[in-house]
């Protein structure tokens, strides 16, 4: 009855949408004005470090947000464009993106971008165990701790280069997450969350103790950087006349490696797994009587979304060159799933509530100590504010 | 040696039962987790501590002064946990439980981050006082600590008001109907939302002198000691069956026994205390998926 009311919804706004009348060059120009002003804010918020600017930038957004959402009300007929324009926001996004290593000032904001979007990849990869197959996991975290150390110590102890430990990882992860799958299988809800959460802390630990492999509290170091047929990406990418700092060969991968996860999370909740997930997630009853093996179903669930998680903490060990087990805090797991509610359950607002929950702590660094105390306040007034309307999955 | 471990096992399993009681309850009565509920844990102790730098000067019997201190803690912590439900729960009632979850996981932060900000020195740990002077008797072979005798004490008696609030008062039928049926007690006429604002208050208050057992046990709180307690006290509400008042209270003890003995016995059992703890809580959970003490399976 609710799925008919939704089909229903849909077509009307896509009629609403072909009335809207608007010629298709005054809707292409629009959504391309709206990108490129988006992309100014955001690289003008970059950039800005001093406190007084941030506080006036932050009130300036919010004047701005203001402003748009009567401007909004007012004239339907833009938004009705912008959906319009959807493809082309996503490809013009992409491209901002790609652009953004080039308006940047300074290489450590790029290792924030780059740290969001691993942050957006695992985000990514909770969403397939929660958001598809409605899966509570409260323990993502183990499954980066376990790709990160994967990766980590095929390179350096048995010397495989990366591109060999990032699938590696990706798999270690996914084979891993079926321990946890195992028992998850008969436990629901609250009591998934805690065995979940039980078996992050169990992993965190394990990787504490087992000092003769992993080094202990000592972590492991000296992991290389990825070497792309003789480039090393610890060089500054030259490009042409401009030279990038070599940040941005890390930004560059994880890039890459987001987009080909966004394809491939968006092709799996199209695809018979991702509806057979749906139908689990809306109805374990109906859907075992309908004849579908509930159980490979759960395994699965939990294997494609850790092998996200295994890819990122690989990426990320790559990336910073060291890992310590104080890197991963279990407290993530909560963040990551923030992430994913804020996001609203969909791949693009999964990346851009992760971008900005790594990019705002960091721009709250110039609060010192109060940066957590801000954070935790928005993250409440956000909560507040779009908490009833966000879609209730089965958790 | 295993009486002494069985006494560390009790007083550790009293800080888990007291705070795992608050879980049980708002989960039986709004089928919520309310992170949240480690921050009073972790502000009771610090408002305590507060009371006591005011009152040293004053001269009064330790035991009185202790009394102060708990007292005021509770009701501070009692109505920080009122004011989180007026803030962040009722306007969440109809959402789904994972968006509750976030929200008090942003609740935390700012508890946690304000005692880091505004408490003196709050980013360092803080020396708990003991009102006995490390001062100890023998029984047989065991070293008992007079704080742990007062510890296990101060536990049962709230255990017991608990209990009596729960079975003999008119807010504890409230409480018992609001968790069996909120719509049917409502109809029965019932102030659900009175109920649960003053069931957010027993809960931080246990809370809140949970957290007080713990500092004065090991002698120092810090701003960050909220999270881990959350996580155990969770556990031992889960153990006994989430919405189960006297399971969550037999959990927390299971718990502080379980860890207890195996950092006691195992080899390197203190590395991995948890692991243990969480290996054999999954196993549990495994075979008993409502929880270990849940009569039925809901």
């Amino acid at each position: 009855m609710n799925d008919m009311s939704g089909v229903q919804g849909q077509a009307r706004t896509f009629t609403a949408n072909d009335d809207a009348d608007i010629p298709r060059y005054v809707s292409v120009v629009a959504a391309a004005v709206f990108l490129v002003v988006l992309f100014a804010i955001a690289i003008i918020g970059l950039r800005i470090t001093q406190t007084a600017l941030i506080l006036s930038y932050a009130a300036g957004l919010v004047v701005l947000g203001i402003g748009w959402y009567f401007l909004v009300k007012r004239f339907p007929v833009i938004s009705q464009a912008l959906m319009r324009e959807r493809t082309l926001l996503t490809a013009g996004t992409l491209a901002c993106a790609i652009a953004y290593p080039f308006f940047a000032t300074d290489p450590y904001q790029i290792h924030v971008m780059a740290l969001g979007g691993i942050f957006a990849l695992m985000g990514l990869g909770l969403n397939v165990t929660i958001g598809f197959a409605g899966l509570a996991d409260f323990g993502y975290i183990a499954y980066y701790a376990i790709g990160a150390y994967a990766s980590a110590l095929f390179n350096v102890k048995l010397g495989l280069p990366f591109w060999l430990c990032l699938p590696l990882a990706g798999l270690v992860a996914a084979c891993l997450s079926l321990l946890v799958a195992f028992p998850a299988l008969r436990v629901k809800g609250h009591y998934l969350a805690l065995v979940t959460l039980g078996f992050s802390f169990i992993v965190i630990q394990m990787i504490t103790n087992l000092e003769k492999i992993t080094g202990g509290t000592q972590g492991v170091f000296g992991i290389r950087a990825p070497n792309l047929f003789g480039y090393e990406f610890h060089t500054p990418l030259k490009l042409g006349t401009v030279t990038l700092p070599y940040q941005a060969n890390f930004y560059y991968l994880v890039l890459l490696m987001l987009v080909l996860s966004a394809i491939v999370c968006s092709r799996l909740g199209r695809s018979r797994w991702g509806r057979v997930w749906a139908a689990m997630r809306n109805d374990e009853v109906a859907t075992e009587a309908a004849g579908i093996n509930l159980m490979k179903l759960k395994l699965l669930a939990f294997g494609t979304g850790a092998s996200f998680g295994g890819i990122a903490g690989s990426l990320y060990a790559h990336m910073i060159g060291y890992i310590d087990p104080t890197t991963f805090r279990f407290i993530e797991s909560i963040f990551l799933l923030a992430v994913v509610a804020v996001g609203n359950w969909r791949i693009t607002g999964v990346i851009a509530a992760a971008v900005l929950f790594t990019v705002l702590p960091e721009k709250l660094r110039v609060f010192n100590e109060w940066r957590l105390f801000i954070f935790g306040f928005i993250l409440l007034g956000v909560m507040l504010a779009r908490g009833r309307r966000m879609i209730s999955s089965r958790y | 040696m295993l009486s002494q471990q069985l006494v560390n096992a009790i007083v550790l399993g009293s800080m888990y039962a007291l705070i795992a009681v608050g879980f049980t309850l708002y989960f039986g009565m709004l089928n919520l987790i309310n992170l949240a509920h480690g921050a009073i844990y972790m502000i009771g102790p610090f408002v305590a501590l507060s009371v006591y730098k005011l009152g040293v000067g004053l001269d009064l019997p330790p035991l009185m002064l202790v009394m102060l201190m708990a007292a005021v803690a509770v009701v501070v912590s009692g109505a920080i946990g009122v004011g989180v439900e007026r803030v962040a729960v009722k306007p969440l009632r109809r959402a789904p439980p994972i968006v509750f979850l976030i929200t008090s996981v942003a609740v935390y932060l700012v508890l946690e981050e304000a005692v880091l900000i505004f408490y003196p020195d709050g980013a360092n740990p803080q020396v708990f006082p003991d009102p006995f002077k490390l001062q100890s008797f023998t029984l047989g072979s065991t070293v008992i600590g007079y704080v742990q005798v007062f510890l296990i004490a101060v536990a049962l008696v709230a255990i017991v008001s608990l209990h009596f609030v729960i079975t003999r008062t008119e807010l504890g039928r409230a409480i018992r109907a609001v968790t069996a049926d909120a719509t049917g007690a409502q109809m029965m006429g019932i102030d659900v939302d009175r109920t649960v604002s003053r069931t957010f208050f027993i809960g931080s208050g246990l809370a809140a002198i949970g957290g007080i057992l713990e500092g004065m046990n090991f002698g120092s709180i810090m701003f960050n000691m909220g999270f881990i307690a959350a996580i155990k006290g969770f556990t031992a509400a889960v153990i006994g069956g989430l919405g189960n008042v006297y399971g969550a209270l037999a959990g927390g003890y299971i718990l502080g026994l379980i860890e207890v003995l195996t950092s006691g016995y195992l080899p390197q059992g203190t590395a991995y205390k948890n692991v243990i703890t969480f290996g054999l809580l999954i196993l549990c959970l495994v075979f008993r998926p409502t929880g270990i003490l849940s009569r039925s399976t809901r």
